[in-house]
């Protein structure tokens, strides 16, 4: 990659851009489960629940990796979501300097 | 007959004031809403906005431990208003010796060390259990733990503390003064490949003889049922409990006669007699559970209970799973649930 020069002024600021440094879980990191997508209802449906609540268990109970910020990290991600099932537009934001 | 008008007087103020000590839940999200559990209202509001882990009551109910994304606090529960913002580290998994005279409680690393680890790909930094005295909150002792502990447990009389570890998949035992006395490895983790399982509590039976830890895995879920009487042959039994479903909340009746275990949208009480277990099945996923002293009812609560509205909600369930009285929440999606003794 870095032997691709930026050739005009959209190139030069795509290059400039800083990547953000959010993290999902990672296996080992945090979580300690790899298993996404199996869980079930009762009669053998695809897990049933609602996301909000899988968003939230994946944060701060660290069930399986997803792409939303971690409890150790982020400790302060819900603390604006009081109903997360109309606050989650409160998690959009996540600082690039952690 | 002026006494007798005197002491009927006397009796009918006496037995309001009797009745008016209902049964109360504490419930949060962000903050905390106390629940009446007998009248079906809210009664009292604690307005925080910082994630609530865990909360957890003294014995004699009248102070409740918050562990929170801010903090660990004490809250005056007869005033339902907060007294004391113990330690500002972002804590997790309180317990409160039966005797009530220790609290103990996991409080993480600050988060800028552990994003710093993170980035450089080391472990997270340790954190650290704190053991303080009920007694004006006073910091007894503490030493370093894995960053990943998780929940805690603690003996009758305070002298022994359990700390969950799920990514090594142990229990380790330790004396208040930090000395590791065991460890009980219950999941061979790296064995397990990516597919590890998960571990999620630890609940102390209330006669101290077992603790109990909900292991999901690929395959199936399992309450891993640890004796710490030494009189068992088997030290760790695994009880299966039919099913693969995810286990959420997990704790034992007050009367050491179950233990109650909610998975996605289904809920049992697990009396450890093994397979078959009967699962309640239930339109909405009840995340928390605590069963009511002297009843066989239990408290629930659920983050989505009306999707068309986005309310939570907390109920009283009947033994048979019947859904006594509910009470919707407009502005909270409940996670954790705490009966004030």
């Amino acid at each position: 990659m870095s032997r691709i020069k930026a050739m005009n002024v959209k190139a030069q600021k795509i290059a400039e851009t800083t990547v953000r440094d959010v993290r999902g879980y990672a296996f080992s990191d945090c979580c300690a489960s790899f298993a996404p997508g199996w869980e079930v209802g009762p009669q053998d449906q695809a897990d049933p629940c609602p996301w909000k609540h899988d968003l939230t268990l994946c944060w701060g109970t660290c069930w399986w990796m997803g792409q939303v910020p971690d409890d150790s990290s982020y400790s302060n991600w819900l603390d604006e979501c009081g109903n997360i099932n109309n606050d989650w537009r409160n998690l959009c934001t996540i600082p690039d300097n952690g | 007959m002026k006494r007798l008008l005197l002491c009927a007087l006397a009796f009918g103020l006496l037995v309001p004031a009797s009745a008016s000590a209902a049964r109360q839940a504490w419930v949060s999200s962000n903050h905390i809403q106390v629940v009446d559990l007998d009248a079906g209202k809210v009664v009292g509001r604690i307005d925080l906005k910082e994630f609530i882990h865990d909360i957890e009551f003294a014995p004699d109910g009248n102070t409740a431990y918050i562990a929170s994304s801010k903090g660990l606090r004490v809250a005056d529960a007869n005033a339902i208003r907060l007294d004391q913002h113990v330690s500002q580290a972002a804590s997790r998994g309180i317990s409160v010796s039966a005797d009530g005279h220790r609290v103990i409680v996991i409080h993480r690393a600050p988060k800028a060390d552990a994003l710093a680890a993170r980035k450089a790909g080391l472990p997270l930094p340790p954190a650290t259990l704190a053991v303080y005295t009920s007694k004006g909150m006073t910091l007894e002792s503490s030493f370093a733990v894995s960053g990943n502990a998780f929940d805690t447990a603690i003996s009758a009389d305070g002298s022994r503390i359990w700390i969950l570890v799920p990514q090594d998949g142990v229990v380790l035992e330790h004396a208040p003064d930090g000395r590791l006395v065991d460890t009980i490895q219950l999941v061979d983790q790296v064995a397990a490949g990516p597919h590890a399982a998960m571990l999620s509590e630890l609940a102390l039976s209330p006669s101290g003889d077992k603790l109990v830890v909900p292991v999901t895995n690929a395959e199936d879920s399992y309450l891993a049922e640890i004796d710490l009487t030494g009189h068992r042959a088997e030290r760790i039994i695994n009880q299966g409990l039919g099913h693969a479903r995810r286990i959420q909340g997990v704790r034992w009746d007050e009367d050491g006669s179950g233990v109650y275990v909610t998975a996605i949208q289904s809920m049992v009480k697990f009396d450890g007699r093994g397979l078959p277990v009967s699962w309640q099945s239930f339109s909405a996923n009840y995340v928390d559970v605590q069963g009511l002293p002297g009843s066989d009812e239990a408290v629930v609560v659920t983050p989505t209970f009306n999707k068309a509205n986005g309310t939570g909600a907390v109920g009283v369930l009947a033994a048979n799973g019947e859904l006594l009285r509910t009470v919707e929440l407009t502005d909270m999606s409940p996670f954790v649930v705490a009966v004030r003794p």
